[in-house]
Formats: C-alpha cells, sequence, structure tokens
C-alpha cells in the first residue's frame, strides 16, 4: 500500500526572518502507520505537490489555521482525479466541519493504535467519512520514534546550519489558557511518554539541536527533572516552552542541554524580570513570547511593556497578536460578543489583526504590533540577536565536544535554494 | 466548582461535541410560565467542550432531561470568576437566546446582562 503524506504550506509572519523547520506532525503520524506501508512525504513549504503522482490515500496533515485552506485545496485537487483523501492532525481537528466537504475521510484524535482499523476499511473500499477519537488518547508507550527518515533532511540547512530536529516527551495539558486550544485537542491531563521511549527516539535523532515542543516543561516538577536526567547522556542543546520556576529543575535543564526557552511575558511584574533572570543565572537564554491584544491591554500598557523588555535583557522577541482559534475560550468569547469581523482562516497567522479589540481599534493595534518589532529589534537587527543565541549554542557545544561544522556542500543554499550573494 | 456556589445546584453531565463527555454547574429555577436556566462553565473542571461553544445543544438536552417545554427556557450562561490576574476570567452572564430549527435550539446569540439582573430573574 502507497500513503501520499502532504503537509500543506502556509504563509510566514511577514517579520519574521525566515526559518523552516522539519515538520514534526506528519512524521509522528507516520510513525503510527503499519509496517510494510509505503510512505511518500511532501513538505509544501519546501517542495512542490505533484498532483499527477497516484496513490492508495492522500493524507493531509495540517497543524496551523492558516495551513487548512491550502489543504482543502489540494484535497479537492487529488479528489477531482479520483484520489481518495484523509485529513488529520491539530488543525484538522480545530476545522473538521468544514475540512469534512473536502475529504473523503476526516481523522479526529490521536492516530496511535488506530491506523490499522483505517487501512483496512480502506482496502475494503469502506472508508468511513469521519474517524472519531477524540477524547480517547491512546496510551503513550504507543507513540514511537518520529519517522524522521522520510524528511528530505538537506532542504532544512540555512547556509550549512542544520535546523533543529522537532521532538515531543508528553501530550496533553493541564492548564487552560486564554488563547490557547491544546485543552481541546490533546485533553486536558498532562501525559508523559516512558522514559525508555524517550530515551530510544532521542537515540534515533540525527541531529545535535532540538526543539522541544511540549505544551510546557512547567506541568509536572518530578517528571520534568526525571526527563532532563534522561536527556543528560544524549548531549543535544534544545529549545523549549517554559521550564518549571524552580532552581533544581533550572540545573537538570541546564546540565541536560538547555539552550533557550520561550517564555511568555504577559506584564510588566518583578515577576517576570526575575523569571527572564533565573533563566539567564542558568546559562539558558530567553526569547520572550508577547501576545498583544489582549481585552486587559490598552495603548499605553502595550507601550509600557515594550519598554520593559528593553529591561530584562530578553535574547529574542517574537510578537503576535490575538488570534481568536476556534476552541478556545478567546474565540468563545470574541463569538459571544460579536468582535471576530474576519473569518478568512489565510489571515489567522497571528500576525493580523482578525478581531475588534476592547481598548483600541484594529488598525490602532495592527500598527503596534508592528511597532512592537520595529523597536525591539531597532538597535539590533533580529539577525543579530539569533547570531549571538547562536554563538552561544556554540560555545556550549565546543565545551562538551558536540559541535558540527556547518556543512560545505550547503553554505551556499538556504532551506533548498542557492542563495542569491 | 462547589455545588454550594449560589448559582450552582448540580453537576450536569452532557455530551458535548465529537462526543466527548462534558461537565457543567446547573441552576434550575422554575416559575410559572418560564424556567430559568444557569449553566455554568467548569472550566478546568470539565473535560470536554465549553458549554459556550455548544449551547444550543446543551439547552436541548436540559430541556429533555429536566422537563422544561422549550418554549418556557430561559437559558443563562455564566462564566464564574476563577480569581485569576487576567480580567476576561472575571465572572459574566449573558442571555443565549436560540431560534427554533427542526424541532431544535440553533443559532445562539448572547446578550451580557448583570448578576443583579440574575437575581431578579431567579427571584434571588
Amino acid at each position: 500500500m502507497k500513503i501520499k503524506l502532504i503537509y500543506p504550506g502556509w504563509p510566514k509572519l511577514k517579520n519574521q526572518t525566515e526559518f523552516n523547520l522539519p515538520p514534526h506532525g506528519p512524521v509522528v503520524f507516520a510513525a503510527a502507520l503499519p509496517a510494510g506501508v509505503e510512505i511518500e512525504f511532501t513538505d509544501e513549504n519546501m517542495q512542490s505537490v505533484n498532483f499527477d503522482d497516484t496513490a492508495d490515500l492522500v493524507c493531509i496533515s495540517m497543524m496551523l489555521t492558516s495551513q487548512v485552506k491550502r489543504g482543502w485545496e489540494i484535497a479537492d485537487n487529488f479528489r477531482a482525479r479520483g484520489q481518495k483523501v484523509l485529513f488529520g492532525g491539530i488543525s484538522t481537528m480545530l476545522h473538521a466541519e468544514e475540512t469534512l466537504q473536502h475529504a473523503n475521510s476526516v481523522f479526529m484524535g490521536e492516530a496511535e493504535g488506530h491506523m490499522e482499523e483505517v487501512l483496512a476499511d480502506l482496502q475494503k473500499g469502506r472508508l468511513k467519512k469521519l474517524y472519531n477519537f477524540m477524547g480517547k488518547q491512546p496510551g503513550t508507550q504507543l507513540i514511537g520514534p518520529a519517522r524522521r527518515d522520510l524528511l528530505e533532511r538537506d532542504l532544512y540547512y540555512h547556509k550549512g546550519v542544520q535546523m533543529v530536529d522537532l521532538f515531543h516527551a508528553s501530550r496533553g495539558c493541564k492548564f487552560n489558557c486564554y488563547p490557547c486550544a491544546v485543552s481541546f485537542l490533546g485533553g486536558r491531563n498532562f501525559r508523559a511518554r516512558p522514559f525508555e521511549r524517550i530515551a530510544e527516539e532521542l537515540d534515533t535523532i540525527d541531529n545535535n539541536r532540538l526543539f522541544v515542543v511540549d505544551n510546557t516543561l512547567a506541568q509536572d516538577k518530578e517528571w520534568t527533572k526525571e526527563l532532563f536526567r534522561t536527556m543528560i547522556p544524549f548531549r543535544k542543546k534544545w529549545c523549549s516552552h517554559t521550564i518549571h520556576d524552580d532552581p533544581d529543575v533550572l540545573d537538570l535543564a541546564a546540565q541536560a542541554g538547555a539552550w533557550y526557552v520561550y517564555q511568555a511575558v504577559f506584564d510588566t511584574s518583578d515577576y517576570i524580570k526575575e523569571r527572564v533572570k533565573r533563566y539567564h543565572d542558568h546559562g539558558i537564554g530567553v526569547e520572550g513570547t508577547i501576545l498583544l491584544g489582549m481585552d486587559n491591554q490598552t495603548e499605553d500598557d502595550i507601550k509600557r511593556l515594550l519598554d520593559f523588555l528593553g529591561e530584562i535583557n530578553l535574547d529574542l522577541a517574537e510578537f503576535t497578536v490575538l488570534t481568536p482559534f476556534p476552541e478556545t475560550k478567546s474565540y468563545d468569547d470574541m463569538l459571544k460578543e460579536g468582535r471576530i469581523f474576519d473569518h478568512d482562516w489565510n489571515h489567522y497567522t497571528a500576525d493580523t489583526v482578525v478581531f475588534k479589540p476592547r481598548h483600541m481599534s484594529p488598525e490602532r493595534l495592527q500598527e503596534l504590533y508592528h511597532y512592537a518589532w520595529d523597536s525591539f529589534y531597532a538597535t539590533e537587527s533580529q539577525e543579530q540577536k539569533m547570531f549571538k543565541l547562536m554563538m552561544k549554542v556554540v560555545e556550549k557545544e565546543m565545551e562538551d565536544g558536540t559541535y558540527r561544522k556547518p556543512r560545505k556542500d550547503l553554505m551556499e543554499t538556504s532551506f533548498g535554494k542557492t542563495l542569491d550573494r | 466548582m462547589k455545588t454550594d456556589d449560589k448559582y450552582v445546584d448540580r453537576h450536569y453531565h452532557f455530551k458535548g461535541k465529537w462526543d466527548v463527555p462534558g461537565l457543567c454547574g446547573l441552576k434550575i429555577v422554575r416559575k410559572a410560565g418560564q424556567t430559568v436556566v444557569i449553566a455554568t462553565n467548569l472550566y478546568d473542571e470539565n473535560p470536554g467542550t465549553s458549554i459556550s461553544r455548544w449551547s444550543a445543544q446543551l439547552a436541548d438536552s436540559v430541556c429533555r432531561d429536566f422537563d422544561i417545554p422549550p418554549g418556557e427556557l430561559l437559558f443563562i450562561e455564566r462564566n464564574p470568576d476563577i480569581h485569576s490576574r487576567l480580567a476576561f476570567y472575571q465572572e459574566t452572564f449573558d442571555i443565549v437566546s436560540f431560534d427554533r430549527v427542526d424541532g431544535r435550539f440553533a443559532n445562539p446569540v448572547w446578550k451580557r446582562i448583570s448578576h443583579e439582573e440574575v437575581d431578579e430573574l431567579t427571584g434571588k
């Protein structure tokens, strides 16, 4: 059986330096397919989709809301050629009703332990319109090492430097944050993978730098400490979302190779200032993630927040505007109050205002969003700051002997394209 | 959410979006010609769909399970104060009005009201 697995492209944030990471969802899904299935993978951010190709099943894996319209186009094209199309992934779950109109089948939930049933139905000519496994999460011991062998690895290099590989050690989230849909998608229970399975997967990753994409590393202190103890022997360097604010945990994180974290900066409190300092005290860099347009933010609040960023020595900052993604409380609130004026999912990139903010016009919030990027990077560009952060990891790697020189054969390329010098 | 909450008399289990089990708080006040139902979002205690996303279906199942004539229902959605520093987790009440389509509630529209108005409606 042949499966054509496609990851639709999406528009990148206009202000952000372009970089492309190897996709995670599709290769995790591929690991859930039975042995012997032939899989051909296309990441449309890097490669063209070959619509003339045939397969027993076209699987479209979607992560972002801004991918769904392109995913539907791809499906419509394949289905017009008589191909069967199955959708899955995070944004499929967020947009399932609409996606059903473009699919032979939609898979809801996590794939592990269920794909044998789906493929058996396909072979019998009885593919169901909907496979609904929402709320029936599989045991995390079933999550196998992601099929990174399906990736065309040379595409994920910039000037000879390999991009981080994505990796996850847990699913679900006990928190239920205002702009986030994770609790809908992965359940409200923290579900850890067994440490032996984590080690097994780490051992397969031919990359000394990772992005640990767990929703947060602040859900279970003892588990997080054990995770870091598991990671230490692999000597990877990695970035992640928030880490538990505890000196023992941060010590272990540093030993396990913590490079930098994405830390939400949501106010100008001493708590945030000290939080950032504690990461830095452990040699861990901080990329602030700053969400603009919350209901408690006036224009002055946003300007004060931007001034504050200059005081807390962030290594990098990424600004987004609040975006009411389906299945979040922000979506519920905005919908109830009739404040969403743009329902074009292509605009749900978190750099475009699609709702009426509480304390300013949409246009003013859009201006402040651009002003935020410009002001933070006014004296030192994003590339310069990224270079500094890169040097920090290079120093660490030099010290412990894990540094890999950039690949000479890819020095003149960036994400598969020849550099225009 | 404790059931001694002024606006929660019982917990109510419902089948939410994609059949995922959900849980909300309920207070039902029956008056002549009108039954006021206050449905409370339980946030972290609710394993499934939020009541805002499922209000029409929730109103249907509450009417069915508690013998409330649909024409007599006054449905109020409550988001309780969870004592967060974030303003959008303060207590809110909305009257939810629906169309009737094929014998079911549909097309919810929310109208914010104060807790004083809620108390007046429930006679408390």
